[in-house]
Protein backbone atom coordinates (compact mmCIF):
# COMPACT_ATOMS: atom_id res chain seq x y z
CA UNK A 1 0.00 0.00 0.00
CA UNK A 2 1.45 3.34 -0.89
CA UNK A 3 1.57 5.24 2.82
CA UNK A 4 1.37 8.85 0.93
CA UNK A 5 -2.43 7.89 0.53
CA UNK A 6 -2.79 7.76 4.46
CA UNK A 7 -0.60 10.82 4.83
CA UNK A 8 -3.19 13.94 5.25
CA UNK A 9 -1.68 16.80 6.79
CA UNK A 10 -3.62 20.41 7.43
CA UNK A 11 -1.99 23.79 6.70
CA UNK A 12 -4.38 25.92 8.29
CA UNK A 13 -5.46 29.45 7.02
CA UNK A 14 -3.47 28.90 3.81
CA UNK A 15 -4.11 32.51 3.13
CA UNK A 16 -1.79 33.92 5.63
CA UNK A 17 1.14 34.29 3.14
CA UNK A 18 2.95 36.20 6.76
CA UNK A 19 6.05 33.47 8.07
CA UNK A 20 5.62 34.95 11.31
CA UNK A 21 2.31 32.90 11.62
CA UNK A 22 2.63 29.57 13.67
CA UNK A 23 -0.34 28.69 12.21
CA UNK A 24 0.53 27.08 8.97
CA UNK A 25 2.71 24.72 10.82
CA UNK A 26 1.78 21.48 9.65
CA UNK A 27 -0.52 19.08 11.95
CA UNK A 28 -0.41 14.96 11.24
CA UNK A 29 -4.67 13.88 10.63
CA UNK A 30 -4.10 11.02 13.64
CA UNK A 31 -7.18 9.59 12.41
CA UNK A 32 -5.90 8.63 9.46
CA UNK A 33 -2.54 7.49 9.90
CA UNK A 34 -3.11 4.41 11.74
CA UNK A 35 -0.01 2.90 13.02
CA UNK A 36 1.97 4.34 10.71
CA UNK A 37 1.44 7.60 12.85
CA UNK A 38 4.53 7.70 15.00
CA UNK A 39 7.03 7.74 11.52
CA UNK A 40 5.05 10.82 9.64
CA UNK A 41 4.61 12.52 13.50
CA UNK A 42 8.54 12.85 13.80
CA UNK A 43 8.94 13.77 9.93
CA UNK A 44 6.79 16.82 10.36
CA UNK A 45 7.41 17.64 13.88
CA UNK A 46 11.40 17.97 12.46
CA UNK A 47 9.26 20.32 9.65
CA UNK A 48 8.05 22.85 11.71
CA UNK A 49 10.87 23.33 13.98
CA UNK A 50 13.25 24.01 10.92
CA UNK A 51 10.14 26.26 9.63
CA UNK A 52 9.65 27.70 12.79
CA UNK A 53 13.54 28.61 13.18
CA UNK A 54 13.37 29.45 9.83
CA UNK A 55 11.01 32.39 10.78
CA UNK A 56 12.31 33.43 13.63
CA UNK A 57 15.52 33.83 11.93
CA UNK A 58 13.91 36.27 9.14
CA UNK A 59 11.91 38.15 11.88
CA UNK A 60 15.54 39.06 13.40
CA UNK A 61 16.98 39.35 9.86
CA UNK A 62 13.88 41.96 9.67
CA UNK A 63 14.19 43.64 13.03
CA UNK A 64 18.13 44.49 12.07
CA UNK A 65 17.39 45.95 8.84
CA UNK A 66 14.99 48.21 10.23
CA UNK A 67 17.15 49.73 12.78
CA UNK A 68 20.67 48.78 13.98
CA UNK A 69 19.51 50.95 17.10
CA UNK A 70 19.04 48.91 20.05
CA UNK A 71 17.06 51.85 22.44
CA UNK A 72 15.89 49.14 24.45
CA UNK A 73 19.54 48.22 26.10
CA UNK A 74 19.40 52.17 27.02
CA UNK A 75 16.23 52.16 28.62
CA UNK A 76 17.19 48.87 30.81
CA UNK A 77 20.53 50.56 31.80
CA UNK A 78 18.51 54.26 32.96
CA UNK A 79 15.68 51.85 35.02
CA UNK A 80 18.79 49.77 37.10
CA UNK A 81 20.52 53.21 37.61
CA UNK A 82 17.18 55.28 38.64
CA UNK A 83 16.43 56.18 42.07
CA UNK A 84 12.37 55.65 42.21
CA UNK A 85 10.11 58.45 43.96
CA UNK A 86 12.44 60.97 42.50
CA UNK A 87 10.70 63.42 40.19
CA UNK A 88 7.23 61.97 41.01
CA UNK A 89 5.74 65.35 41.51
CA UNK A 90 6.17 65.67 37.35
CA UNK A 91 3.56 62.65 37.31
CA UNK A 92 1.41 64.03 39.31
CA UNK A 93 1.02 67.66 37.19
CA UNK A 94 -1.79 68.28 35.48
CA UNK A 95 -0.42 68.93 32.67
CA UNK A 96 0.90 65.30 32.11
CA UNK A 97 -2.07 63.44 33.48
CA UNK A 98 -4.24 64.85 30.61
CA UNK A 99 -1.66 64.48 28.02
CA UNK A 100 -1.17 60.85 29.16
CA UNK A 101 -4.71 60.26 28.89
CA UNK A 102 -5.34 61.53 25.56
CA UNK A 103 -7.52 64.32 27.06
CA UNK A 104 -4.88 67.92 25.86
CA UNK A 105 -5.32 68.76 23.11
CA UNK A 106 -1.50 69.19 22.70
CA UNK A 107 -0.08 65.87 21.43
CA UNK A 108 3.47 66.72 22.28
CA UNK A 109 5.07 67.45 25.63
CA UNK A 110 8.19 68.65 25.86
CA UNK A 111 9.93 67.80 29.15
CA UNK A 112 12.97 71.03 29.42
CA UNK A 113 15.38 70.69 31.67
CA UNK A 114 19.12 71.67 32.41
CA UNK A 115 21.97 68.98 31.74
CA UNK A 116 21.77 66.72 34.78
CA UNK A 117 18.32 67.82 36.17
CA UNK A 118 16.92 64.16 35.85
CA UNK A 119 15.20 64.38 32.93
CA UNK A 120 15.94 61.09 31.73
CA UNK A 121 15.65 59.52 35.10
CA UNK A 122 11.64 60.55 35.62
CA UNK A 123 9.79 57.15 36.27
CA UNK B 1 8.32 57.92 32.56
CA UNK B 2 8.50 54.99 29.84
CA UNK B 3 7.61 52.59 32.89
CA UNK B 4 5.24 54.90 34.01
CA UNK B 5 3.35 54.58 30.98
CA UNK B 6 3.96 50.65 30.85
CA UNK B 7 2.47 50.64 34.35
CA UNK B 8 -0.68 52.51 32.98
CA UNK B 9 -1.37 50.83 30.00
CA UNK B 10 -4.41 48.69 30.76
CA UNK B 11 -5.48 48.56 27.19
CA UNK B 12 -4.14 45.70 25.54
CA UNK B 13 -3.23 47.35 22.33
CA UNK B 14 -1.26 50.64 23.58
CA UNK B 15 2.40 50.24 22.85
CA UNK B 16 5.44 53.11 23.99
CA UNK B 17 8.32 53.12 22.01
CA UNK B 18 11.69 55.18 23.07
CA UNK B 19 14.54 56.75 21.39
CA UNK B 20 17.82 57.99 22.70
CA UNK B 21 19.77 60.95 21.35
CA UNK B 22 23.23 61.08 22.37
CA UNK B 23 26.29 62.59 21.04
CA UNK B 24 28.26 59.67 21.41
CA UNK B 25 26.44 57.48 18.91
CA UNK B 26 26.29 60.06 16.31
CA UNK B 27 27.22 58.41 13.33
CA UNK B 28 24.09 55.79 14.26
CA UNK B 29 22.02 58.50 14.48
CA UNK B 30 19.90 59.16 11.08
CA UNK B 31 16.46 59.86 10.97
CA UNK B 32 16.00 56.82 9.22
CA UNK B 33 16.98 54.85 11.57
CA UNK B 34 16.01 56.38 14.54
CA UNK B 35 12.11 56.08 13.21
CA UNK B 36 13.72 52.40 12.20
CA UNK B 37 14.14 52.14 15.72
CA UNK B 38 10.68 53.21 16.95
CA UNK B 39 9.34 50.61 13.68
CA UNK B 40 11.02 47.92 14.98
CA UNK B 41 10.00 48.41 18.95
CA UNK B 42 6.20 48.59 17.77
CA UNK B 43 6.87 45.22 15.45
CA UNK B 44 8.19 43.42 19.02
CA UNK B 45 5.16 44.67 21.22
CA UNK B 46 2.86 43.06 18.28
CA UNK B 47 4.52 40.29 18.20
CA UNK B 48 4.24 39.84 14.68
CA UNK B 49 5.52 41.50 11.31
CA UNK B 50 3.00 43.28 9.64
CA UNK B 51 2.48 42.53 6.52
CA UNK B 52 3.43 45.65 4.58
CA UNK B 53 6.93 45.59 5.84
CA UNK B 54 6.88 42.02 5.35
CA UNK B 55 6.76 43.52 1.39
CA UNK B 56 8.35 46.38 1.63
CA UNK B 57 11.71 43.98 3.18
CA UNK B 58 11.29 41.24 0.31
CA UNK B 59 11.21 43.65 -2.41
CA UNK B 60 14.36 45.70 -0.79
CA UNK B 61 16.09 42.24 -0.35
CA UNK B 62 14.95 40.91 -3.96
CA UNK B 63 16.19 44.82 -5.48
CA UNK B 64 18.99 45.23 -2.82
CA UNK B 65 17.81 48.88 -2.13
CA UNK B 66 18.04 50.21 1.37
CA UNK B 67 15.31 51.93 3.39
CA UNK B 68 15.05 55.60 2.46
CA UNK B 69 13.42 57.89 5.44
CA UNK B 70 10.00 58.22 3.72
CA UNK B 71 9.80 54.07 3.58
CA UNK B 72 10.02 53.98 7.40
CA UNK B 73 7.38 56.75 7.81
CA UNK B 74 5.33 55.08 5.77
CA UNK B 75 6.45 51.44 7.74
CA UNK B 76 5.84 53.30 10.49
CA UNK B 77 2.45 54.40 10.42
CA UNK B 78 1.32 51.26 8.92
CA UNK B 79 2.33 49.87 12.16
CA UNK B 80 0.71 52.98 14.53
CA UNK B 81 -2.43 52.06 12.70
CA UNK B 82 -2.10 48.71 14.02
CA UNK B 83 -2.34 49.82 17.73
CA UNK B 84 -5.23 52.20 19.46
CA UNK B 85 -2.40 54.16 21.27
CA UNK B 86 0.94 54.80 20.78
CA UNK B 87 3.51 57.09 23.11
CA UNK B 88 6.48 57.51 21.56
CA UNK B 89 9.51 59.15 23.75
CA UNK B 90 12.40 60.91 22.25
CA UNK B 91 15.07 61.77 25.24
CA UNK B 92 17.75 64.10 24.89
CA UNK B 93 16.56 65.96 21.73
CA UNK B 94 18.84 68.62 22.48
CA UNK B 95 22.17 65.95 21.46
CA UNK B 96 20.56 65.25 18.16
CA UNK B 97 23.09 66.25 15.55
CA UNK B 98 21.75 69.79 14.16
CA UNK B 99 22.25 68.27 10.52
CA UNK B 100 19.31 65.84 11.02
CA UNK B 101 17.51 67.71 13.80
CA UNK B 102 15.42 69.38 10.72
CA UNK B 103 14.24 66.15 9.03
CA UNK B 104 13.62 63.92 12.11
CA UNK B 105 11.21 67.12 13.66
CA UNK B 106 9.48 67.20 9.93
CA UNK B 107 9.40 63.77 10.11
CA UNK B 108 7.89 63.08 14.27
CA UNK B 109 5.60 66.37 12.94
CA UNK B 110 4.56 64.44 9.98
CA UNK B 111 3.63 61.55 11.50
CA UNK B 112 1.92 63.48 15.43
CA UNK B 113 -0.50 65.01 12.26
CA UNK B 114 -1.68 61.87 10.46
CA UNK B 115 -1.69 59.84 13.36
CA UNK B 116 -4.00 61.18 15.99
CA UNK B 117 -3.25 57.66 18.14
CA UNK B 118 0.15 59.16 18.72
CA UNK B 119 1.58 60.92 21.82
CA UNK B 120 4.67 62.44 21.65
CA UNK B 121 7.01 62.91 24.44
CA UNK B 122 10.12 64.81 24.16
CA UNK B 123 13.03 65.99 26.61
CA UNK B 124 15.87 68.42 26.03
CA UNK B 125 17.49 71.29 27.16
CA UNK B 126 15.77 74.66 27.16
CA UNK B 127 17.81 75.92 24.21
CA UNK B 128 15.76 73.28 21.49
CA UNK B 129 12.62 74.88 22.44
CA UNK B 130 12.14 77.38 20.35
CA UNK B 131 13.58 75.02 17.46
CA UNK B 132 10.84 72.54 18.84
CA UNK B 133 8.40 75.11 18.76
CA UNK B 134 8.87 75.81 15.04
CA UNK B 135 8.60 72.75 13.99
CA UNK B 136 5.28 71.86 15.87
CA UNK B 137 3.70 75.21 15.39
CA UNK B 138 0.69 74.94 18.08
CA UNK B 139 0.59 71.52 19.35
CA UNK B 140 3.60 71.05 22.38
CA UNK B 141 2.93 71.55 25.98
CA UNK B 142 6.06 72.48 27.92
CA UNK B 143 6.60 71.23 31.30
CA UNK B 144 10.21 72.75 32.87
CA UNK B 145 11.61 70.43 34.89
CA UNK B 146 14.03 71.35 38.22
CA UNK B 147 14.94 68.96 40.89
CA UNK B 148 12.53 70.42 43.90
CA UNK B 149 13.85 70.44 47.65
CA UNK B 150 12.73 66.85 48.76
CA UNK B 151 14.28 65.34 45.50
CA UNK B 152 17.74 66.62 46.47
CA UNK B 153 17.43 65.22 49.61
CA UNK B 154 16.40 61.78 49.04
CA UNK B 155 18.94 61.83 46.48
CA UNK B 156 21.82 62.99 48.91
CA UNK B 157 20.75 60.52 51.53
CA UNK B 158 20.54 57.76 49.20
CA UNK B 159 23.88 59.03 48.43
CA UNK B 160 25.25 58.79 52.47
CA UNK B 161 23.58 55.52 52.89
CA UNK B 162 25.57 53.90 49.35
CA UNK B 163 28.73 55.41 51.04
CA UNK B 164 31.42 53.25 51.29
CA UNK B 165 33.68 55.04 54.21
CA UNK B 166 30.04 55.35 55.80
CA UNK B 167 32.35 54.87 59.47
CA UNK B 168 33.34 58.51 59.12
CA UNK B 169 29.52 59.66 59.17
CA UNK B 170 27.75 60.48 62.19
CA UNK B 171 24.20 62.37 62.25
CA UNK B 172 25.92 65.40 62.89
CA UNK B 173 27.70 65.61 59.63
CA UNK B 174 25.24 63.66 57.81
CA UNK B 175 22.38 66.90 58.63
CA UNK B 176 25.61 69.49 57.93
CA UNK B 177 25.81 68.33 54.37
CA UNK B 178 22.36 67.71 53.76
CA UNK B 179 22.08 71.31 54.78
CA UNK B 180 25.59 72.53 52.86
CA UNK B 181 24.55 71.33 49.25
CA UNK B 182 20.92 72.12 49.60
CA UNK B 183 22.14 76.14 50.67
CA UNK B 184 25.08 75.31 47.86
CA UNK B 185 21.97 74.34 45.00
CA UNK B 186 19.71 77.27 45.77
CA UNK B 187 22.53 79.71 45.69
CA UNK B 188 23.10 78.28 41.97
CA UNK B 189 19.45 78.45 40.74
CA UNK B 190 19.45 82.14 41.73
CA UNK B 191 22.70 82.57 40.03
CA UNK B 192 21.09 80.89 37.40
CA UNK B 193 17.71 82.88 37.34
CA UNK B 194 19.29 86.12 38.06
CA UNK B 195 21.66 86.03 34.72
CA UNK B 196 18.75 84.96 32.85
CA UNK B 197 16.87 87.66 33.94
CA UNK B 198 19.38 89.71 32.91
CA UNK B 199 20.17 88.56 29.43
CA UNK B 200 16.35 88.97 28.62
CA UNK B 201 16.79 92.48 29.99
CA UNK B 202 18.94 93.01 27.51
Amino acid sequence: MDRSENLQVNATDPGDQNCFNTSKNLQVNATTLGNQNTDCSNIINSFNTTLNSTCADEQLEIQKWLSSLEPGTRHEDVRNRRQDGLGNWFLQTQDFIEWSNFKSGKATLFCSGSPGVGKTYLR
Amino acid sequence: MIDTLCDQIEENNTAVASIYCDFLGSKEQTTRNLIGALVKQLVRVLGMVPPEIDRTFKKAKREGRGLRVPDVIQLLEATLARLDRTFICIDGLDECPDKILPELLTSLHAISQGSPSVRLFITGRPHVQSVLERYFPDSVQVILISPNSRDIEEYIAKALREDLNSRAMDCALEAEIMEHIQEQISDVYAIAISKSKAQSNH
